[in-house]
Formats: structure tokens, C-alpha cells, sequence
């Protein structure tokens, strides 16, 4: 039972969080990156077969119905997705052993501490987008470096037991 | 575990065998049906190169290694130990609405199903289940009927017969 990362996706497909914890021997878990990673290959690859995949999960239902992809299984990874209204994309990667559903899981994060830390947060910028061509236009980083977000959300996942 | 939709998919993303089983998903057209099984092949060969780049140990195998090991063990107990050699790619899917099993051979080929939802996640025995004897009954009916081509669609009405007769 181990969660290897929380990523939040938005809708333009950014990956805005991503959040590793190393569980290797003697080491801390909170020592993992903290958006260190969010342009590398495998955000892009993630982000790609999610995209799929829920296209796959609405196409193959009768019309009319609404069908949400709920988890994926990949090699020794489970990779457990929600989206919101607005879009924006919550996954945990766990280990394969995690035999639960973690919708609410996912929903705790964002209605908890999504809405609190980072949408309420009027510092906080409403779009993720970042135009590298006129910064003056529009200095916002693209990425949750909310320091009280970051917090919170370890100390959530560290009390669940399948941390 | 209702099955809906059964799968069969060459080692090239080809989708060589399609048979609805019972109704509960959407009716797509074959086109629909050939686009499908292209993306859960892309989807899986995708989803294994992203699994070995999560991955911080370096106790994971490639395929290649997989296949070795899967070989040297036909040949020295004369069967495989376990015919499903997904190890690495997309596994499972589950859905609102329904789930996706994916089994693949030694040699490529992939048999998926698609069932309907439930809650508990054990369910890889049932679907393994189910994936060994229609694993049976391709070798059965298919690879022994002499004036089949591999690779192409089964068209075999003894297969069909079969496939049938196991969910009944």
C-alpha cells in the first residue's frame, strides 16, 4: 500500500502539482519532488492515455449517460483519476495492492483543499496559463506553489492508511 | 460479472475478433469497433513506457527480459507458468459503467473483455478465468483450423459456436 504521487492536471492540460513521495529505505517520504517534474515525458504520457481513456469511457455507453473513468490499472501502478466541473484533473498513482475506490479521497482533496487553498486564494491565478512571450502581460506561474496547499494535502494523505 | 463485449486483437493493434455477448453497451459500427482496439493497443504500449519511468526501482523488467524468462520456462517445464504476459502494459480500466479486462499472449496477441461494473477490485481471478478458456478455445478452434491465416480476421463459425456456449 503506497501512494507514489498526486497530480493536478487542468483543463488546458498543464500539469499545474505533482507531487512525488519516495518510499524507499530511510528516507522520508515528504522528501520527494515538488514540481520538479511537471514537463517531463511522463506527465505528457499520463495525460495522453487519460485522454483516451475517457474518451473510451464515454463512447462506449448509450447515449444520454454520463460515464466517468474511475482507475486504471497500469503495469504495478493503479492510477486513480477524478475530474471536476471545471475540469481540472485529480490523480493519485498508487501501488497495485490498493484495491479501494478513492473517489472520495480524490473529492476530500479537492473540495477541502483545492477550493480552500488555492481557488479561494485570491493570489492565487484562476487560469494556469503562463505566456512565456509577454511576461509582463501575465506573470503567473504555472504551477500550485502554495506552501499551506503543499502542507495540508501531505498531512491528508499521510493519515490515510494506504499512504 | 455480466461480460458484455469480447475483444481479439493481433499483435499489431488489429482487431481480428469482436463478439457482443450481451447488450448494455453502446452499438458502435465496425469502423467505431476498429479505432477502439487500435487505441487500447496504443493506450497499452503507451502505458508500459510510462510505467517504467514511474518506476524508481530498477528491479522492473523490460519485455524483452519478460519474454525470456516466459520462454526458457516453456521450455524447461514444457508450459507456461501463467499465460498472461501483461505485464507491464494497461491492465484494467473501470468505469461508471463498465470495466475492461486486457490479457495478452506470449506472442502479442490481445484479448480484451469488457464487463459489467464492481465494486470490489479482486476480480482478476474471475477475468482471468474467463480469459484462460477463451484462451482454449482460440487455440482450439482457430490456430487448428488449417485454412486460417494468422493475423487475419476469425471468421471460424465452430470458434463462434464456442465463444457462445462459454457465456452462456
Amino acid at each position: 500500500m503506497t501512494i507514489h504521487s498526486f497530480i493536478i492536471f487542468d483543463r488546458h492540460c498543464n500539469c499545474i502539482y505533482k507531487r512525488e513521495y519516495s518510499h524507499e529505505l530511510n528516507n522520508n517520504p515528504l522528501s520527494g519532488p515538488i514540481n520538479k517534474n511537471n514537463d517531463s515525458n511522463s506527465s505528457k504520457l499520463l495525460f495522453g492515455i487519460l485522454y483516451s481513456l475517457k474518451t473510451i469511457a464515454s463512447k462506449l455507453i448509450p447515449e444520454d449517460n454520463i460515464n466517468e473513468l474511475r482507475s486504471f490499472n497500469i503495469g504495478d501502478f493503479r492510477i486513480h483519476f477524478w475530474e471536476s466541473l471545471s475540469r481540472f484533473k485529480f490523480i493519485l498513482i498508487t501501488n497495485k495492492e490498493v484495491n479501494i475506490d478513492l473517489q472520495s479521497i480524490l473529492f476530500q482533496l479537492y473540495s477541502k483543499y483545492f477550493i480552500k487553498y488555492v481557488v479561494e486564494n485570491g493570489l492565487s491565478p484562476i487560469e494556469f496559463k503562463y505566456y512565456e512571450k509577454d511576461p509582463k502581460e501575465n506573470e503567473v506561474s504555472a504551477k500550485i506553489n502554495n506552501g499551506k496547499f503543499i502542507e495540508e494535502t501531505d498531512k491528508y494523505l499521510q493519515t490515510l492508511s494506504i499512504f | 460479472m455480466k461480460v458484455y463485449s469480447i475483444l481479439i486483437l493481433n499483435k499489431a493493434g488489429g482487431l481480428i475478433y469482436q463478439n457482443e455477448i450481451s447488450s448494455g453497451l453502446n452499438k458502435l459500427s465496425a469502423n467505431d469497433y476498429l479505432v477502439l482496439a487500435g487505441t487500447l493497443h496504443g493506450v497499452h504500449a503507451i502505458g508500459s513506457k510510462l510505467s517504467q519511468s514511474i518506476s524508481t526501482t530498477n528491479n522492473l523488467k523490460n519485455t524483452e527480459e519478460l519474454n525470456s524468462i516466459q520462454n526458457s520456462n516453456i521450455l524447461s517445464f514444457g508450459k507456461a507458468l501463467n499465460p498472461n504476459n501483461n505485464k507491464s502494459g494497461l491492465q484494467s480500466i473501470e468505469t461508471d459503467f463498465f470495466n475492461l479486462y486486457n490479457f495478452q499472449t506470449v506472442s502479442g496477441l490481445k484479448f480484451i473483455i469488457i464487463t459489467s461494473p464492481n465494486d470490489n477490485f479482486e476480480n482478476f481471478e474471475t477475468s482471468n478465468e474467463i480469459f484462460r478458456k477463451l484462451y482454449i478455445l482460440y487455440s482450439d478452434y482457430v490456430m487448428k483450423d488449417p485454412f486460417y491465416s494468422l493475423d487475419m480476421p476469425i471468421k471460424s463459425i465452430l470458434f463462434d459456436k464456442n465463444v457462445k456456449e462459454l457465456f452462456r
